[in-house]
């Protein structure tokens, strides 16, 4: 009884969750890399081991070495506490952007893929004409008229994953409202509400979570790709875009800033997607069972 | 569970009636005509092959899928128009077992929590619930089910927990779509068994729609077979299984083969398959596969004849075939 | 060939599943013979290895099964010798199968007469255009379909259930199998349609001394067809019986059981037989008889060690108990 009453104490259901997910090789890499951002953009100065924007004129365009250990750019400023301070900054614009268009664009999928006829009509349209702008010539336009503000680099983007956010739930939406416990329910005389929200909703979330685990670190690179364009977040900030932008003017000169930054670019983009990959599995009940 | 009495409420009305009704889909007729009539308490089989329309009948008797035209009451709801508070109540007092047991549970919810399900919908207060455990042992299933997912149960144990769910309101009338579809024979039998006792101790009148002569044979007092979108005949199981007043239920009859290898009968009745109830034939619609048809029977469309003893069947030849049974 | 070997000999055949990479077994040596002209029976509940029987005589086992021991004789010639050109024309020419599904067996990109042009392009690469074409028509004819040319011309969408299995048997015969397998082949079916594939292959079996290995659920269907059945156990036959006898005098008690669980209108008062529990899975270690955790009367003897199949006349049965019940 005993050893029960303890087990069941233990069974906090997110750690559960977590050691579901760290029980592959991928989902370890996944849950390290996005635990390790997230430390890194919470803390940010406080663990940085130099001051992002401090000048070693002395230093510049070095390689690793141990004052430096991933070497410093042009102005001799240390690589590695401005990647970590650009995390920071990275997250903190996909992040909110990403949950806008999660949000936005699970509504309007429910809307569409439940309510079916105009309102679909209406709502794949919309999506539609946001996805037949490209990104970079959207964020263009909406950044030259909002002004180059963080909020409009994150509405933007918002804006450029509302679609496929949208799209993922209505044609979830659609496949599961066609199975017939969706038509059992409105036998036992559940409201659209309960129908929406009980039954159909937690069926349609397992590919939204992959699709955010996908987006987030696209949102990331969007972000960096416009402020090597000159958008969103400026000089001296040490955003990845920036400071691949930095490297790429200096890079016959030292490869070190370029390659760091791709790293660190291409590492959250894994991360985050293993991470993602795992949940769908974890979190689908049907997950192991043989049919 | 508080033991309101049904009984005690009945009226003359029927608990199903159902007048001309239609249900069309675009160009294909899938109920073409029905009246019918359940009592309280009464079990009615409506047995047909497939694109007879019999599920299609089924749904639209509660509301599920709407009727073209025609007049539909079930449980005193007006079903054609009815509000949405008139449509709860139907729900309440109607319910539903479908032909596939693991697709109509919700997945992410575990048998306990589809079990309370209905009664969060109706807001039924808590002393007049049957407990989770209480439903499960009903359908004879052991308590510890009640933390499983659909998908961890077999199909007699997810369709145990659809029966449950369907009699947790204790409605009026259940309408099983095929009930042992996809069933081994000895889980099949323990459902039949079950929904025969259950519904005899809890006063429910019953729908059975299956396609399998010997189950509605043994599940139901009275039978009703469809062919192309109409009632052919009707009548106490027994009456119209022994002595068919319709070629149709005859050939049925004769298809359906016994368990005995002295039945013999490996000639099949009648041949080819029914036409598509997009374009029925004019007349009897079973005339083209009717061993008996005759020019009546090509242009003149047989209207449900009054044969007795609560027998109805829609052949102009019905009375002399009750005198000289089909063979 | 010797005059004496029946058409199909099944010998201590054993079947071996490999699922997450352990071996799972379906079938413990299975010994049946079917003789020439007669069409046997194989009952049993889903998962008794009846599907997996049907599929090992042709060589037809799904990815991950291979036989682990035993074998199969089709007319004398063990089909587990064939080598991949004589296994080809094995398959067809001299048996063939129908499916349960007669949807899923047919490509849907392709009409139906060039569908059974290949078959006969593969197996008889000399014939002439008409000629193919006179035997396709032929063929559909055979099974009952009205018109034959229009079907030629159809694709599997445009035919209706029915139609695609008399098409399914049409491509069985195409070749004139002297056997033919035959899983579940109108558990999909209405029952009219039902009565008449089972009329059809009576009478290819009457006509023609066909070979057919009727793998079903259906004891009713069984019956009307079958000389002789094999009742299927957890991959094992535990009663064989001429059908007259199985029906009327069913030895085994899980034969008894799933007879007794068929529902009739002809007897309405009856209440049911119900075998409680589930058959033991492909994972589960079975002692003794594999029937006993659900049989009413298994005593110590049962659990003790796997029954043997005794020879009773012209029966078979795998039942310690099997005097002692009947």
């Amino acid at each position: 009884m005993t050893a029960i009453a303890v087990r069941r104490g233990v069974r906090v259901p997110g750690f559960g969750l977590l050691r579901r997910v760290a029980a592959t090789p991928s989902g370890v890499f996944g849950l390290a890399v996005v635990v390790l951002l997230l430390v890194v953009a919470v803390l940010g100065p406080a663990i940085t081991p130099h001051d992002p924007n401090r000048l070693d004129i002395d230093h510049r365009l070095e390689g690793p070495s141990t004052t430096y250990w991933l070497g410093t750019d042009n102005l001799g400023r240390d690589l590695l506490s401005r990647l970590m301070m650009g995390a920071r900054i990275a997250l903190e614009i996909a992040v909110p952007a990403v949950a806008i268009g999660v949000v936005a664009g699970l509504l309007l999928g429910l809307a569409a893929g439940y309510l079916g006829g105009r309102t679909d009509t209406v709502v794949v349209t919309v999506l539609d004409a946001i996805q037949s702008f490209p990104a970079v010539v959207l964020a263009l336009a909406v950044l030259s008229l909002l002004g180059n503000s963080r909020t409009g680099v994150v509405l933007v983007i918002a804006a450029a994953f509302v679609p496929s956010f949208g799209r993922v739930t209505r044609a979830s939406v659609q496949s599961v409202g066609r199975r017939p416990f969706v038509d059992a329910e409105r036998n036992l005389g559940a409201g659209t509400t309960r129908i929406v929200g009980v039954h159909v909703l937690p069926n349609v979330v397992s590919p939204l979570i992959v699709l955010t685990a996908m987006n987030l670190p696209s949102a990331v690179a969007v972000e960096s790709g416009l402020a090597f364009l000159g958008l969103g977040v400026q000089p001296p900030t040490p955003d990845w875009g920036v400071v691949l932008s930095d490297g790429f003017d200096r890079i016959r000169d030292s490869p070190w800033p370029v390659l760091f930054t791709c790293a660190a670019l291409a590492i959250t983009t894994l991360g985050f997607t293993f991470l993602g990959e795992r949940l769908r599995d974890v979190l689908d009940v049907r997950t192991g069972e043989v049919r | 569970m508080n033991t309101t009495d049904h009984t005690a409420g009945h009226t003359a009305e029927p608990l199903v009636a159902a007048d001309d009704v239609r249900t069309h889909f675009g160009p294909v007729r899938a109920v073409d005509g029905v009246t019918l009539r359940l009592a309280d308490g009464g079990t009615l089989g409506l047995v047909g092959e497939s694109g007879s329309g019999k599920t299609t009948l089924a749904r639209t008797l509660l509301g599920l899928t709407p009727a073209s035209s025609g007049s539909v009451r079930t449980a005193g709801v007006a079903v054609r128009g009815a509000g949405r508070a008139a449509r709860k109540a139907l729900h309440r007092d109607a319910q539903m077992i479908y032909q596939d047991p693991h697709a109509s549970l919700s997945p992410r919810l575990r048998v306990r929590s589809l079990l309370t399900e209905p009664y969060r919908i109706h807001r039924v207060p808590e002393a007049a619930r049957w407990s989770v455990e209480e439903l499960l042992d009903l359908v004879e299933l052991p308590a510890e089910h009640a933390g499983k997912y659909p998908h961890e149960l077999s199909g007699g144990q997810a369709r145990r927990v659809s029966i449950a769910r369907a009699i947790a309101l204790r409605p009026r009338l259940l309408v099983a779509d095929e009930p042992t579809a996809g069933l081994d024979v000895s889980a099949a039998a323990a459902v039949l068994n079950l929904l025969r006792r259950l519904t005899a101790d809890i006063g429910l009148a019953y729908l059975m729609v299956t396609h399998n002569l010997d189950t509605i044979g043994y599940a139901t007092d009275r039978i009703a077979v469809m062919y192309l979108g109409r009632i052919v005949e009707e009548g106490p199981v027994d009456d119209v299984l022994r002595r068919p007043a319709h070629p149709y239920t005859h050939a049925l009859v004769q298809a359906v083969p016994q368990p005995d290898p002295a039945a013999g009968g490996t000639e099949p009745p009648i041949i080819g398959e029914p036409p598509s109830p997009r374009h029925p034939p004019p007349g009897c619609r079973f005339h083209p596969r009717c061993p008996l048809a005759t020019d009546r029977c090509r242009t003149e469309t047989p209207e449900p004849l009054d044969l007795g003893g609560g027998r109805l069947a829609a052949c102009h030849y019905a009375p002399d075939h009750l005198e000289t049974p089909l063979v | 060939m010797a005059a004496a070997e029946p058409a199909v000999r099944i010998s201590d055949l054993s079947v071996t599943y490999r699922i997450d990479g352990r071996p799972r077994t379906a079938l413990h040596g299975v010994s049946l013979t079917v003789a020439d002209g007669e069409i046997l029976g194989i009952v049993g509940e889903s998962g008794c290895g009846k599907s997996t029987l049907a599929g090992a005589v042709l060589r037809l086992l799904p990815p991950g099964g291979a036989v682990s021991g035993g074998g199969v004789t089709v007319a004398g010639d063990d089909v587990y010798a064939l080598g991949g050109d004589a296994l080809r024309r094995f398959r067809g020419g001299r048996a063939a199968m129908i499916f349960q599904d007669p949807f899923t067996s047919l490509n849907p990109s392709f009409t139906v007469g060039w569908q059974l042009g290949l078959v006969q392009r593969v197996h008889d690469p000399g014939a002439s255009r008409a000629r193919r074409r006179s035997r396709a028509l032929d063929v559909l004819g055979e099974v009952g379909l009205p018109d034959p040319a229009a079907v030629l011309r159809a694709y599997p969408y445009q035919l209706s259930g029915g139609q695609r299995q008399r098409v399914m048997i049409a491509f069985a015969l195409l070749l004139r199998p002297p056997v033919l397998i035959a899983d579940e082949p109108t558990s999909a079916l209405d029952v009219t349609t039902q009565a008449q594939i089972l009329a059809l292959l009576r009478r290819l079996r009457d006509e023609h001394g066909t070979t057919i290995l009727f793998v079903s659920h259906d004891l009713g269907s069984v019956a009307r067809l079958c000389d002789r059945v094999a009742v299927m156990y957890a991959g094992r036959v535990v009663e064989t019986a001429d059908v007259a006898e199985l029906f009327a005098a069913p030895k085994h008690p899980y034969t008894r059981a799933l007879l007794g669980a068929v529902p009739s209108w002809r007897r309405r008062a009856e209440e049911l037989v119900t075998i409680p529990g589930r058959p033991p899975g492909l994972t589960a270690r079975v002692d003794g008889c594999a029937f006993a955790a659900r049989c009413p009367h298994a005593g110590p003897a049962c659990v003790a060690a796997e029954p043997p199949l005794v020879r009773l006349g012209d029966r078979t049965v795998r039942c310690v108990l099997h005097e002692e019940t009947a």
